[in-house]
């Protein structure tokens, strides 16, 4: 799952094929789908890297698989192709989520070009989402004291104040922080905060 | 007798009656106060009044209101200027019981000696005309969408494909640079050129859509030289192998023009080619593309062949949609040139050539700034 895979959504077959040679030609992992459900079965959860998806799919619309895309494969780029410059679709697609949108025909620099910025964009989903479930997995390892105790801190409260609001003694609370900064690898209090914000988001 | 009276007089003789009662219009003739002096039997059968019933008064109580105050509004203005106008108007026809779209001639008659005036009126009932052309016109409109609908479908098919050449040909480019230590380079140039080629009839394809469906142009500065130059290698396509000889006769320091580019090469390259197919069953084949500036300030293209020439027949409906003169031709080619040509506000015409064969001529505006630049430094 760590090498990225360039998805290629057209239920066109020449262009899908076409497609498919080139992006492989590139040296790049690719494959090829038809239709909605042929895609979505062949692609694993959490696999990185991008679709190529043609905005015009018979019986299937472009901007909605993005919305649901989002939802199930976070961690793919789309690249949206479109027919004779549709600017107003193009528009959607973006607001929708998409990386880029390419208009067909297109010259190999302009999908190079598309194809990296996607893939970067991916690696960095996929980076952020992968440190996200490491934190939630750390997270899960606290007992339910030392995660009321996580979010106090998270909050800027100083041990004192944490101390008073649970009712313990301000020792105890050292020792429950330093327990929580060894279990979710945290060298610090700012640490722990932007582990909390990214957990928020 | 006055005048005056003199001319009621004739208006009654039975004479006079019988020619306007045969008149296939409706006649009548009112006084200066907008009496009716005399109305044809057109009249009365249409009015659904008789004469008798109208004479001498201006029309109260047998017509609407409204329309009344306008038909005296139109009297006065005729009698004030004495002369002639012409309305299109809508009037409630008593015997048809429907409302009719009438042309109506309204000139003044003055009576010199006495200088009373009247006013004759000639009615025809153009309804029918009217609702004709009311035909036309949403035929043209239904013709328009329909082109439209082809011309987007067809661009978004060929499209497709075009996308697909393009694909292959790039991913055999890449596969030969990768299994090929040193491809000869000729044949990376021919791909390369392909790929152009492609993009371009994509381009072309996509512009046409955007005509058809929005009448866009994207204008932008341009030198027509370079423009036709650019256009030759497609233009050209096969003239090597019928023997056509090119000449090409640019005249120099022509001011940029103002043209959507590959519009205005699709011209060329449709009356190349077209030039071209004109020369197949001649001996001397010499296609000339000249340029130079008219005598309005515009740039002019011409591009002739030593063909055979126009039939005058064909000539006259050489520019309509679905006219050819090939056995598969659409037809289609002329009238879009045309379209373009007339979008760039200038004119494609066809005449014969000097000795032989058919000249195509069109002009193009001049870049704006070019005109001040060129007058600034005069």
């Amino acid at each position: 799952m760590d090498t990225p895979i360039v998805f290629i959504l057209d239920d066109e077959r020449s262009v899908r094929e076409s497609l498919l040679a080139l992006v492989q030609g590139y040296g790049m992992d690719a494959r090829a789908f038809a239709t909605v459900a042929d895609f979505s079965q062949g692609v694993a959860v959490g696999q990185a890297g991008c679709l190529l998806c043609d905005i015009n799919l018979v019986g299937a619309n472009g901007l909605d698989l993005l919305e649901t895309l989002a939802k199930s494969h976070p961690h793919l780029a789309v690249i949206m192709m479109t027919g004779h410059a549709d600017v107003p679709a193009a528009v959607r697609a973006m607001k929708a989520g998409a990386t880029d949108f390419i208009e067909k025909p297109f010259s190999e620099e302009a999908l190079m070009a598309s194809l990296v910025k996607a893939l970067a964009i991916s690696a960095e989903k996929t980076k952020l989402l992968n440190e996200r479930s490491e934190i939630e997995l750390r997270r899960a390892g606290l007992t339910s004291r030392e995660r009321e105790i996580l979010d106090l801190l998270a909050q800027g409260h100083p041990n004192k104040i944490i101390a008073y609001k649970l009712d313990i003694s301000p020792r105890t609370v050292e020792v429950h922080r330093a327990h929580i900064f060894e279990k979710m690898k945290a060298h610090n209090v700012s640490d722990v905060v932007r582990m909390a914000i990214m957990l928020e988001t | 007798m006055s005048p005056e009276r003199a001319f009621l007089d004739i208006l009654q003789n039975a004479i006079t009656r019988q020619f306007v009662d045969a008149i296939p219009a409706s006649v009548f003739v009112k006084d200066a106060h907008s009496r009716f002096v005399m109305i044809n039997k057109q009249c009365e059968d249409q009015w659904g009044r008789s004469f008798a019933d109208l004479y001498m008064t201006d029309g109260t109580g047998f017509f609407p209101a409204e329309q009344l105050a306008s038909f005296w509004e139109q009297d006065r203005e005729i009698l004030n200027i004495c002369g002639q106008k012409e309305y299109i108007e809508t009037v409630w026809n008593a015997r048809l019981k429907a409302n009719r779209t009438v042309r109506t001639f309204k000139r003044a008659i003055a009576d010199g000696a006495s200088g009373g005036t009247f006013l004759v009126a000639i009615s025809i009932d153009i309804s029918e005309q009217s609702r004709a052309e009311g035909t036309l016109v949403q035929l043209d409109h239904k013709l328009h969408s329909v082109m439209a609908q082809m011309t987007s479908s067809l661009a978004h098919e060929v499209n497709q494909p075009l996308t697909a050449v393009s694909n292959w040909i790039q991913a055999a480019r890449r596969k030969l640079l990768k299994t090929n230590q040193q491809p000869p380079q000729d044949v990376l140039d021919y791909l390369d050129n392909a790929i152009e080629q492609t993009l371009f009839a994509s381009k072309v394809v996509s512009n046409l859509r955007d005509f058809v469906v929005k009448g866009e142009t994207e204008l932008a500065p341009a030198c027509i030289n370079a423009a036709i130059e650019e256009s030759l290698t497609v233009a050209l396509v096969g003239a090597h192998r019928l023997g056509v000889s090119l000449n090409l006769d640019f005249a120099p320091d022509l001011p940029d023009v103002l043209i959507d580019k590959v519009q205005v090469q699709q011209v060329i390259i449709n009356l190349a080619r077209n030039a071209i197919q004109a020369m197949k069953k001649v001996n001397s084949r010499e296609l000339t593309i000249k340029t130079g500036l008219s005598h309005d300030g515009r740039v002019e293209v011409l591009i002739t062949d030593t063909g055979a020439g126009l039939d005058a027949e064909i000539r006259d409906h050489l520019f309509q949609p679905f006219v050819s003169t090939k056995a598969k031709g659409m037809g289609l080619g002329l009238s879009i040139c045309k379209a373009i040509v007339e979008s760039h506000g200038g004119h494609l015409l066809a005449e014969p050539g000097a000795g032989c064969g058919t000249t195509f001529r069109f002009s193009l505006p001049v870049h704006a700034e070019m005109i001040n630049a060129s007058r600034l430094s005069a």
